[in-house]
């Protein structure tokens, strides 16, 4: 396409008619925007909004129906108001979670079915992914089907658990506390939904708007139907061989692969410290062992082996192990920390508009967390093989978050705008805001790998959190 | 500055650039739910930015809150690839069909979403304002030169991300 096709369709634009209705539209929007401004209040929770231009709309929703006033940031497709905390109490009578997840090519990835119990903890759990991998668990043992081998693994309930998020409790109180709405009355995949931003989903969430319950997470789907009867239940197939490990079973003779199974187990373990101390190639030959005996559901293994031969200077093996994993976790949506990793390697390799590509998808995400820091979590974890191992008061504080996060965004971005951990909190506001205004008005990606870098504070004063 | 004396403002700033800022987010966004999503958007920067459009450069101001609303409403519909899919393109079921709606269209709006601040200013004013050099210079307060510049590089820039997009 020459000079003269883009400006001859420019101009095409340029002189087409204005239809009736979006003058219409735009008169009316700003007309139901001005009654908003009657009531003194609201200008304190425009203020409010204002200070995070990411979520500024979802903050009005949910801020505004949150003191129960009829103000909506009047969308003319949208009926009714709709907040977050619906959606938290809706959440509160849910007794059984089913939820399948589907690959890109929209096949089933997995199906999983999970009982939750009156303390909001899961009771119950079956996750069936296919072709191979079945388990269940009944509330006392866990069962590991292997289809493969016609095998079922039994375990004490206490020491095997699988689960969907770590923490259903904290994972819904995120929502409750974080969660904010991006649009209300959209649709997704042809259904009616608002569209909200759950961190730690790390994802977009699509929620029914009449059972106000999130039916949609990414790629996964939800529902709330009580499960077939049997779902829960252990049942051993004919033919198949049982290998008990619960406390009290006769000791058998177990077959190798599941010794390896056990071995790649600790071998994950001891590839996350080689990776942590710096020991490069072990931790690499360790990784790629694990990887090797279990390639499926390993993805933390594949994002550690990049990370490794990253730091070994082998980008292009980094950038192969980093889009693994985007292509593991493909139902879930995308996958911020790991484009990242991969979009640093790109850079690194001097393929600055590949890195771009990547880049550019994460920065909603490094920017929105520079407001709501649980949103950086998965990046402290990626950044941290022993993350997972460390107890919740150790893991990086609300500052220290921010603080990575200010580094990170400097490097891919060449920006500085000041932030200083030790600084004043109104000195600290106006780097966040400086970094929002520069999203909104520019938002460009280049790569500066000697960026000036903040300290990352040991000891943070919390009365400035 | 007070809340009453903001809000009139912002009163006053609607009665006279509505159907201006109308008219600009429908030739940058090109259908009705884009156009609404930057509307929001450009609402709540015109009341954030309100005291800065008391004056002469109010013009000047609202095209950069368009400018930036239909930045962000894009950034919303563009998928994972960056791109933006099939669906959503509204794509042309004829080759007489009116440029707005074809796929081209919605890759050149897409394509000037995503020029730097100045460049994209400069394109809206010179072909979907159909202004002349010397008042796209005013308003951009730089020299004709430099507004014959900024069109240029645009255009230059619209051309390599339109390649990359019709890859």
């Amino acid at each position: 396409m020459d000079r003269e096709n883009i400006e001859e369709i420019l101009n095409k634009l340029g002189t087409e008619d204005v239809p009736p209705e979006a003058r219409q539209i735009a008169r009316e929007m700003s007309e139901d925007f001005s009654k908003t401004l009657k009531q003194p209040k609201r200008h304190i929770f425009l203020e409010y909004i204002m200070k995070s231009k990411i979520t500024k709309l979802a903050a009005a929703a949910a801020i505004i129906f949150a003191v129960a006033l009829s103000i909506t940031v009047v969308n003319k497709l949208t009926s009714e108001a709709y907040a977050i905390v619906q959606t938290v109490e809706a959440l509160k009578d849910v007794r059984f979670l089913h939820l399948i997840s589907y690959d890109a090519n929209g096949q089933v990835q997995d199906e999983r079915w999970i009982e939750i119990g009156m303390d909001g903890r899961q009771i119950r759990y079956r996750q069936d992914t296919p072709p191979d991998f079945l388990v269940v668990e009944d509330g006392n043992s866990t069962a590991a089907y292997h289809k493969d081998k016609h095998a079922v693994v039994l375990y004490d309930r206490k020491y095997k658990q699988y689960v969907w998020v770590g923490d259903l409790g904290e994972f819904f109180e995120n929502l409750r506390q974080k969660g904010t709405i991006i649009e209300q009355n959209t649709n997704y995949r042809g259904r009616a939904a608002h569209k909200i931003l759950w961190p730690m989903a790390n994802a977009e969430v699509y929620v029914d708007p009449v059972t106000k319950l999130p039916f949609a997470i990414g790629n996964t789907e939800l529902s709330y139907e009580q499960p077939p009867p049997g779902t829960f239940e252990i049942i051993i197939p004919e033919g198949f061989a049982v290998f008990d490990r619960r406390p009290g079973a006769e000791p058998i003779e177990e077959p190798d692969w599941l010794k390896r199974e056990d071995s790649a187990d600790e071998l994950f373990n001891k590839a996350r410290y080689a990776l942590a101390a710096g020991n490069y190639p072990e931790a690499a030959a360790l990784f790629e062992y694990v990887i090797d005996k279990q390639p499926p559901g390993r993805n933390w293994a594949w994002f550690w082996l990049g990370s490794t031969y990253y730091e070994l200077g082998e980008y292009d093996l980094a950038i192969d192990k980093f889009s693994k994993v985007i292509d593991i976790l493909s139902s879930y949506g995308p996958v911020p920390y790991c484009l990242y990793a991969r979009g640093l390697a790109y850079a690194t390799k001097g393929q600055n508009s590949t890195a771009e590509q990547d880049l550019v998808k994460v920065l909603p995400w490094m920017i929105q967390s520079l407001r709501q820091p649980t949103a950086a979590a998965m990046f402290n974890y990626a950044d941290d093989p022993l993350y997972r191992s460390l107890p919740k008061d150790k893991r990086p504080t609300a500052k220290q978050s921010l603080s990575m996060m200010i580094n990170r965004l400097r490097i891919i971005t060449g920006q500085n705008f000041g932030y200083d951990p030790y600084g004043s909190a109104e000195e600290n506001e106006q780097a966040i805001a400086a970094w929002e205004e520069w999203y909104e008005n520019s938002g460009e990606i280049e790569f500066t790998p000697d960026a000036e870098l903040i300290p990352i504070p040991k000891v943070v004063e919390e009365a400035g959190k | 500055m007070k809340y009453s004396k903001r809000a009139e403002i912002f009163r006053q700033v609607k009665a006279d650039y509505i159907d201006f800022l109308a008219s600009v987010l429908w030739r940058l966004t090109g259908d009705r739910e884009l156009f609404t999503e930057a509307m929001q958007y450009s609402l709540l920067g015109i009341w954030r930015h309100v005291e800065k459009l008391n004056g002469k450069k109010a013009a000047s101001y609202i095209y950069r809150i368009a400018l930036t609303a239909n930045s962000k409403a894009w950034r919303n519909r563009i998928g994972r690839n960056g791109q933006i899919s099939e669906s959503q393109m509204g794509v042309a079921a004829s080759p007489d069909e009116k440029v707005s709606n074809s796929e081209l269209a919605a890759k050149v709006r897409l394509a000037v979403a995503q020029l730097p601040a100045k460049q994209s200013k400069a394109i809206v004013m010179r072909y979907f304002q159909q202004q002349d050099y010397r008042e796209v210079a005013e308003k951009l307060c730089c020299t004709e030169a430099g507004a014959r510049s900024h069109v240029s590089k645009a255009i230059a820039a619209l051309r390599g991300k339109l390649a990359a997009l019709t890859d």
